[in-house]
């Protein structure tokens, strides 16, 4: 396939794979040859005609960006031939004709190859007498993108990506000749969670972003390479500021991770830091009041209050809301278990039970699924996750691997994502909790007609007589459930199984997606919605895992952190987030580093923040929760401290800081070190030692071992409830880290109740009718859109949408929420 | 459709298109082994139906294809025989290019915009008749041509062309060109163009 061919460029023999085009060629010896349109990520196109070379045997000049190598073939570029020269000379000398001399107001002014290029190989002047072409300026294609139309050099870059890489084709080359120009149409705005990176490759200044248009100039940034952590994909990113404050963010390249793309929210989220509702000072309650008071006195108090809580045996809550850094996590989870020595920690918003934990101990030890390995898989399961929203990298990946790889895709939950509309995709729509007896199925098919071999404890688990209950409950037929274990058997160890944390609100769904891949020998990824989750996870951060995924009931496991920690951990099993909340009042004090229970649990979560005698909160922010806190204690934001974020796949990348701290501000570990100075233990001050530990904690890689068998559980139908609840946040919400960013939130999308088609007429709901949706929490009113990509009896409502907060509605003890559904 | 970022000049409303458009939409879908390429065959039927390519019929077309509306304007805008205001009966096409041009195009525009009181791009208030200036229609020899309905009528002169409007507005008899046949009414031709049975049998086009 890839036989190489031996080519000559400027003289210089190399040899490269057939089919390589001429300009990666010269790239490879060096030689650069000027472009715009060219860009690796995006198919040969030959627009903008800047890469003019001469091949030997060719009357005329080519372009090097479309023109694959052959044997034997001599290149001479503008280094060598006059041929070449006059050509690019000509086409930069057109493409001059109209563009505009703005570059002193130019935002691109800097870092424009145009204006590179015209330095490097243009003429000093102009021979064109004419008016330039004008337009006014500049046109806002969408809340957060602005097009000057004349500076466009029609390199179709930005249409290319949204076609290729993105999939929201609304950005189109119009009209023709002189007059072609990017456009959106009229009433269909250009509004992609993804459109930052148009900005980023546009070789000219034509796309501009609101958030940073007159802002600064280039070269005055200071740039800090750096890691997204607002979710899982583990984004390289590089960070620019000026006058200590974030000017911007633009994707970092990393061909293993996120290539070289970003989503908006990471890219446009960062006013964020200076925000006023920023916590700059620790703070302490006094007669009712939050008042600003030293370290000192903040620390003293604490350690006052726990001491005694300690000496009373009363138990400590910790809660972390996937939001730390790794070296803040294992420092949060040596300190409480270490120092205020309990076990009652959590950093999850759900609950599982025994099989979760045993899934997440196996992950932790051994490899897990990589982006290159869905890259190159044939079959990608997906299950309880909606990348684009929660984890818009993986979805670029994903639809990546269908459209470029022909890759297969299936997804197994109740609402469709937007992958299910791409070639290769199948959506399989169950009720939501049923997702364990599909799989089920799709596992005893495998194991007894296919004859995959399992352990017999799996067997045993796939008779189990609540499968077929489970699997009738789902609504889902025979077809594509056989359908889904032909491709699984046909993929077997190529295949990838992806499970998101939603997965577990089906109890067993977990195990049996761990099990299924244990027996293919396909790689597992876990894909979190918040980038703090794994780092956390693998610091023990959990009522029943040690750091490394070490289970708490394994005295050896124990013994292995105690020798490290030098102190005795609780050998009993914690609760869980939502237990600790339920029985707050009973607390001796709750610790909330990161976590937000009044605004992840809505009601019950804030009034268990009341209930609790005594919180100390540790945030960026004074959030719904931590202003309920007896003491609330500043801590560093994201770009404010160095640290190592770790990203789904369980790749960790290490990151610097990029500005000075807000105010007092300190970072969670050295916050945590000071409390455990004033309460009188021994605590790691320095992150070297904390890297140290968390290194010896390391364990070596394992083989993925299979669970015990998953025990589903049916949920139970509500006669006054009868739809089920399925709700998740979207990227874009009215979340914390979101707030103040301004033009980004023009893009959230409208908050809607979605149903399904046959559901609404049902009901006598038509599109935009006011639907009322009710749980046994509370209720809630927003206008009805109907799609077919949700399983009936389910009704759809993203969590946290300005306006329309399905929050309020999830019962914090099932895990599907049943909901009545009607005409308001 | 407007001018991309221009503020929209107010378009009138269409109606949608009628169920048996739709139904020659699918069939011309049918035909290919990507649908996507059928678009401009029902473009020219969208035409056909509104005398232009109407927001309701690229909002209709893109819903066909899913494609979005981005995608159809683009292709929309870019060819010149896609109309985006609303053609009358009889499109009068002069050619002004340098053999006509040579051959006395100039006075035959000035008599024909005298004669309709519209100019280049514009149409007459009563709907029979569109002019538009185009860029050769391929009959030098024939020159100054003129074409109606894409029927070229060669060697006109002034006279001529102002009494061939003339006829065609009051709906009476044309002479046949030289070569060609007599001028069908746009409908005709639109849907012709997009590949459903054409008025010329030698022409084929017939439908499949």
């Amino acid at each position: 396939m890839s036989a190489e061919v031996t080519v000559t460029i400027d003289g210089r023999e190399i040899a490269v794979p057939a089919g390589t085009l001429v300009i990666r060629a010269a790239e490879m010896l060096d030689i650069y040859i000027p472009r715009f349109c060219d860009h690796p990520a995006l198919a040969p196109h030959g627009a903008c005609r800047q890469c003019m070379v001469e091949v030997e045997g060719q009357r005329k000049p080519l372009t090097a960006c479309t023109t694959p190598v052959t044997q034997g073939m001599a290149v001479r570029t503008q280094h060598t031939s006059e041929m070449a020269r006059e050509a690019q000379r000509g086409v930069l000398e057109m493409l001059l004709i109209n563009h505009p001399l703005d570059c002193p107001v130019c935002d691109k002014g800097g870092e424009c190859p145009l204006q590179d290029q015209t330095l490097a190989f243009g003429p000093g002047a102009s021979r064109f007498a004419g008016e330039k072409r004008r337009y006014p300026k500049p046109v806002r294609i969408s809340p957060l993108i602005l097009l000057d139309r004349e500076r466009c050099v029609l390199c179709a870059r930005c249409t290319r990506f949204s076609s290729e890489i993105s999939g929201d084709r609304f950005i189109a080359l119009f009209e023709r000749g002189a007059l072609q120009q990017v456009a959106a149409y009229e009433d269909e705005p250009y509004e992609s969670p993804f459109s930052g990176n148009i900005v980023q490759i546009c070789p000219v200044g034509a796309l501009t972003a609101e958030p940073f248009r007159f802002r600064a100039r280039p070269f005055d940034l200071t740039s800090t390479p750096s890691v997204c952590t607002l979710c899982a994909s583990g984004c390289r990113t590089i960070v620019q500021t000026r006058r200590g404050e974030v000017a911007r963010i633009l994707a970092s390249e990393d061909p293993e991770v996120n290539e070289e793309w970003i989503c908006d929210k990471g890219r446009f989220s960062f006013p964020r830091a200076q925000r006023p509702d920023r916590a700059t000072e620790p703070l302490v309650r006094k007669d009712g009041e939050l008042v600003a008071v030293s370290w000192a006195e903040a620390a003293a108090l604490v350690a006052e209050r726990v001491g005694s809580a300690r000496e009373r045996g009363a138990p400590i809550g910790v809660l972390s809301g996937g939001r730390l850094a790794d070296e803040d996590a294992y420092a949060l989870s040596r300190f409480a278990r270490g120092v205020l020595g309990t076990a009652d920690v959590d950093s999850r918003s759900w609950t599982a039970d025994g099989e979760e934990d045993a899934v997440f101990a196996s992950m932790l030890g051994s490899p897990g699924a990589t982006y290159s390995d869905i890259e190159v898989s044939p079959l990608v399961l997906l299950l309880g996750c909606d990348p684009r929203e929660e984890s818009p990298i993986l979805h670029l990946r994903l639809r990546k691997a269908l459209n470029r790889r022909g890759s297969a895709l299936f997804e197994v939950g109740p609402r469709a994502t937007a992958l299910a509309r791409e070639p290769g995709a199948r959506s399989i729509l169950c009720s939501p909790g049923t997702e364990a007896g599909v799989l089920l199925s799709v596992a005893w098919l495998l194991v007894n007609p296919f004859g995959l071999p399992v352990d017999d404890a799996t067997k045993e688990g796939l008779s189990s007589p609540g499968r077929a209950a489970l699997r009738d409950a789902s609504g889902v037929a025979d077809e594509p459930v056989l359908a889904l274990a032909e491709a699984l058997r046909a993929a077997g160890g190529r295949a990838v199984i992806l499970a998101g944390e939603r997965l577990s609100r089906s109890p067993g769904a977990l195990a049996v997606a761990w099990n299924l891949a244990c027996a293919l020998g396909a790689r597992f990824g876990h894909v979190p919605r918040r980038g703090g989750f794994r780092g956390e996870l693998w610091a023990g951060l959990h009522p029943r895992l040690l750091p490394g995924g070490r289970r708490v009931e394994d005295p050896a496991a124990r013994a292995e952190v105690e020798r490290v920690w030098g102190a005795s951990l609780p050998p009993v099993a914690g609760r869980c987030a939502r237990a600790i909340l339920s029985e707050a009042g009973s607390l001796g004090a709750l610790f909330l580093v990161g976590a937000d229970p009044a605004s992840d649990f809505a009601g019950f979560g804030a009034s268990a923040v009341e209930a609790a005698p005594f919180v100390v909160a540790q945030d960026l922010f004074l959030t719904e929760s931590s202003r309920r806190a007896d003491v609330v204690l500043p801590a560093r934001g994201p770009a404010e401290r160095a640290g190592t974020s770790t990203d789904w796949e369980g790749r960790a990348a290490e990151f610097e800081a990029a500005v000075a701290p807000a105010g007092l501000s300190l970072a969670d570990r050295d916050i945590l070190a000071m409390l455990s100075g004033a309460l009188g233990e021994a605590f790691p001050t320095r992150t070297r030692d904390l890297r140290a530990e968390m290194r010896v904690l390391e364990r070596s890689p394992q083989a993925p071992a299979a669970v015990g068998a998953p025990t589903p559980a049916l949920p139970e139908p509500d006669g006054l409830r009868p739809f089920s609840l399925v709700t998740y946040p979207l990227l874009l919400d009215a979340g914390t880290m979101l707030a103040g960013s301004g033009a980004l939130l023009e893009i959230a999308r409208r908050a809607c109740v979605e149903m399904h088609p046959g559901d609404a007429a049902a009901l006598g709901v038509s599109p935009g009718d006011p639907v009322r949706v009710a749980s046994a929490m509370g209720e809630i009113v927003g206008p009805a859109r109907l799609s077919a990509g949700l399983a009936r009896g389910s009704v759809f409502v993203p969590a946290n949408q300005e306006g329309l907060r399905a929050l309020a509605l999830v019962d914090p003890f099932a895990p599907v929420t049943a909901v009545r559904v009607e005409r308001a | 459709m407007s001018a991309p970022g221009g503020p929209s000049p107010r378009r009138p409303a269409f109606a949608p298109l009628a169920e048996e458009t739709r139904a020659a939409m699918r069939r011309l879908m049918a035909r290919y082994p990507n649908p996507r390429s059928a678009l401009m065959s029902m473009l020219y039927l969208v035409q056909a139906e509104h005398g232009c390519v109407s927001e309701a019929g690229i909002e209709e077309v893109a819903g066909m294809l899913d494609l979005t509306k981005a995608e159809v304007a683009s292709v929309a805008t870019f060819y010149t025989m896609l109309k985006r205001e609303p053609l009358g009966r009889y499109l009068v096409s002069v050619c002004t290019q340098p053999p006509c041009a040579l051959a006395g195009a100039g006075s035959l525009r000035r008599a024909l915009e005298e004669e309709l009181g519209v100019g280049f791009g514009q149409t007459t208030p009563d709907g029979a008749i569109t002019l538009e200036e185009v860029e050769c229609v391929c009959v030098c020899d024939g020159a100054p041509a003129v074409q109606v309905n894409y029927e070229s009528y060669e060697h006109l002169t002034p006279e001529a062309a102002v009494e061939l409007v003339r006829k065609l507005r009051s709906g009476g008899a044309v002479p046949p060109p030289v070569h060609g046949s007599v001028p069908v009414p746009r409908e005709a031709i639109h849907r012709e163009l997009a590949g459903l049975g054409g008025h010329d049998p030698d022409r084929g086009g017939g439908e499949s």
